[in-house]
């Protein structure tokens, strides 16, 4: 099979190229000698209620990577509708949009700007996205409560 | 009947001569002769004379279902496409081919659209342009490869009529994912972030290796089967063959290869073919039954049972004091009907043979009054379900007998000096066995809604107890134990036996379904000779 192999040199030039050209909001590294396994953060977005805070994200690539996507935790506490309680994720983007011709790296922009703009008619936490809609003062208020106390 | 409604033979040849000629092909007359409920009525003499013109004339007639293996199911939606091609005037059997499957493979439809509105019809098929691949341009010196980030000669790329290039070792594995994930995988697009242009069958072939090609290439069948209304998978669990049939409501049931057969409308394993009921009548009474599944049960527990053994109980007469048999396989029990209590604590005392005051008190009067209301029309439609249920029953055991028929044959031929010609009318008369069942299993369908004081009842009624009693008949002969058969003689006295009833009750299954099928009204007189 040809297709592991393709994962780990894709993998490899996404990780060299990471290196070589830093970005200010997020950062990546390989979890020990496991190319298939990915520790980012993303810092919040400015103008959003998670703002400065600091949100780790497990990344586990499947060997069949980049045909199938990665799949993504908050490993980070995060008031999000789009964000479950345990941490998984929903976004198209990771599911049936995915490309093969996706990275890493979008895939993070995709989360970072679903921090800056929550998608309430998809959520998996339902209660959030109600407030999200109704209340966005009390939404925007616990998010920044909780960015301060688990994203330092 | 019109003659497109009955169907021909394989080759012509009447059964009989085959018989005669001790030809193996009996098998295959058997699987026809399943399917000619109709003409064989003609065949109403017990001898072997057949008229010749029986087979002469299955030669002109059409049959209206055909049963495709794979090979077929292949040529079936290769003929369609190379129909619309032609009609159309696309010369890319690949772009038709995609273009049928966005419509579920209707022909007509799919011509209608393009003729309104090929470019709106290709572009919602995703096939924005009928030149499906974009070749290399000449001028190109380098490519990158944005999958797997590689630098490659552009001679080992791909791209889609939308240009978005990619090395072929990405486009086999992207492909290779795709149809690992199921038969979504003929939905595939460009491999390109929000491109809609749809994967074709000759660019897989082109791009991944034969097995996995040869899957896609299922997928593709089964949607044709799946999408098509005028194909179906047999129900039988395992069969590999599909259906073909062109009329909408046919009545008849068809024959699959595997030896099923049953109504195409329904296509259920269970329900198989349910002559002599329409499928709506199936529907309303499969409907009822497990409406009534509740009440039925309770039926069934409470009532018309010895109270010590649950074996059935009779009751004749108005007399309560009732005896459970011991010679009709019951426990001996002596109780009260009314109350079910023990006949020893009755007597003058409790109201004697007619009556019983014990019972106002009883559980059993409670459990009565519940089922009073629903017990008048409840009784009648049990005694429908009843029968329907035990020839079904029967049904199954004659299913079990024809698998096991070649025992019984064994130990005929080891225990007699016959030839093994001789023991063929075992598995004639299972297969009749199988089929007067399956008759009698739908004929209390019928009869349960046919209405109950009109005149085609009594004939109804009349044809189905002559077929019940033959069969029930036949059964019992059949399955007289070989250890039972002193001597040849015997042999061939229970031998004729069996033939005899198979023909018999072959006669009395085409009188029935003949007289359905006739409305019930205009063989009374024949019927009588
Ligand atoms: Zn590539
Ligand atoms: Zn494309
Ligand atoms: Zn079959
Ligand atoms: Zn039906
Ligand atoms: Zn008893
Ligand atoms: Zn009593």
């Amino acid at each position: 099979m040809s297709v592991p192999s393709t994962a780990s040199r894709r993998l490899q030039k996404e990780y060299q190229d990471l290196l070589k050209t830093p970005q200010g909001w997020m950062s990546a590294s390989v979890v020990g000698d496991n190319l298939h396994k990915w520790k980012a953060t993303v810092i919040g977005p400015e103008g959003s209620p998670f703002e400065k805070g600091t949100f780790e994200i497990d990344l586990d690539i499947p060997n069949d990577y980049p045909f199938k996507p990665p799949a993504l935790k908050f490993t980070t506490k995060i008031y999000h509708p789009n964000i479950k309680s345990d941490g998984s994720v929903c976004s198209e983007l990771l599911s049936q949009n995915w490309s093969p011709q996706l990275k890493i790296q979008d895939v993070l922009v995709t989360i970072r700007a679903l921090l800056t703009e929550p998608n309430p008619d998809n959520p998996l936490e339902a209660d959030i996205a109600q407030q999200f809609k109704t209340d966005r003062n009390a939404f925007n208020k616990t998010a920044k409560e909780w960015t301060k106390k688990y994203a330092k | 009947m019109s003659e497109d409604e009955m169907y021909d033979t394989y080759d012509g040849v009447d059964d009989d001569s085959a018989e005669e000629s001790g030809n193996e092909s009996q098998l295959d007359m058997d699987d026809e002769e399943d399917m000619d409920y109709e003409y064989s009525t003609q065949e109403v003499d017990y001898d072997d004379i057949h008229s010749s013109n029986r087979s002469n004339s299955k030669l002109t007639r059409q049959r209206s279902f055909e049963v495709l293996d794979k090979g077929e199911l292949q040529s079936e939606s290769k003929k369609l496409i190379k129909e619309v091609m032609d009609v159309l005037s696309i010369n890319s059997e690949s772009a038709v081919s995609i273009l049928l499957r966005h419509l579920k493979w209707n022909k007509e439809k799919l011509i209608e659209k393009y003729m309104d509105n090929s470019d709106k019809l290709c572009a919602d098929a995703g096939i924005p342009s009928l030149k499906l691949e974009k070749p290399v341009s000449t001028t190109m010196q380098k490519f990158s490869c944005l999958i797997c980030l590689d630098e490659l000669p552009p001679s080992q790329t791909f791209a889609l009529s939308c240009d978005h290039r990619y090395c072929l070792p990405c486009w086999k594995g992207y492909l290779e994912c795709k149809i690992g994930e199921g038969p979504e995988c003929i939905l595939a697009t460009c491999p390109a972030p929000k491109c809609k242009v749809r994967v074709h069958e000759e660019a897989v072939k082109k791009l991944v290796e034969t097995p996995t090609y040869e899957k896609y290439a299922n997928f593709i069948l089964k949607s044709f089967v799946d999408d098509n209304p005028q194909v179906k998978w047999c129900p039988a669990p395992g069969c590999i063959y599909s259906v073909r049939c062109d009329r909408k409501e046919r009545k008849e049931a068809v024959t699959c290869k595997c030896g099923f057969q049953y109504c195409f409308n329904c296509n259920d394993f269970e329900i198989g073919d349910h002559m002599p009921c329409p499928c709506s009548q199936v529907d309303r009474w499969l409907q009822k039954a497990s409406d009534e599944s509740e009440n039925v049960t309770w039926m069934l527990a409470n009532t018309k049972k010895c109270p010590e053994c649950r074996s059935p109980i009779e009751k004749n007469g108005g007399c309560m004091h009732m005896t459970c048999r011991k010679n009709a396989g019951g426990c001996g029990f002596e109780f009260c009907w009314l109350c079910r209590g023990a006949w020893s604590d009755h007597g003058s005392a409790t109201g004697g043979y007619y009556n019983c005051n014990k019972y106002d008190k009883s559980k059993a009067k409670e459990d009565d009054e519940k089922a009073a209301d629903a017990k008048t029309e409840l009784e009648a439609y049990m005694f429908y379900y009843h029968r329907y249920e035990s020839h079904k029953n029967a049904m199954k055991i004659a299913d079990e007998q024809r698998r096991n028929a070649h025992q019984k044959e064994q130990q005929i031929l080891s225990k007699f000096d016959v030839r093994s010609a001789d023991t063929k009318f075992l598995m004639e008369a299972t297969e009749q066995l199988l089929r007067n069942r399956r008759v009698l299993q739908y004929s209390y369908v019928y009869g349960y809604y046919l209405d109950k004081k009109s005149q085609e009842r009594n004939l109804f009624e009349y044809l189905q107890e002559d077929l019940e009693k033959h069969t029930n008949q036949l059964s019992t002969y059949y399955e007289l134990s070989i250890d039972k058969l002193e001597d040849y003689q015997a042999f061939i006295k229970w031998k004729e036996q069996v033939t005899n009833y198979t023909r018999i009750t072959k006669k009395f299954l085409d009188n029935f379904v003949e007289g359905v099928a006739g409305g019930l009204t205009t063989q009374l007189s024949s019927k009588n000779n």
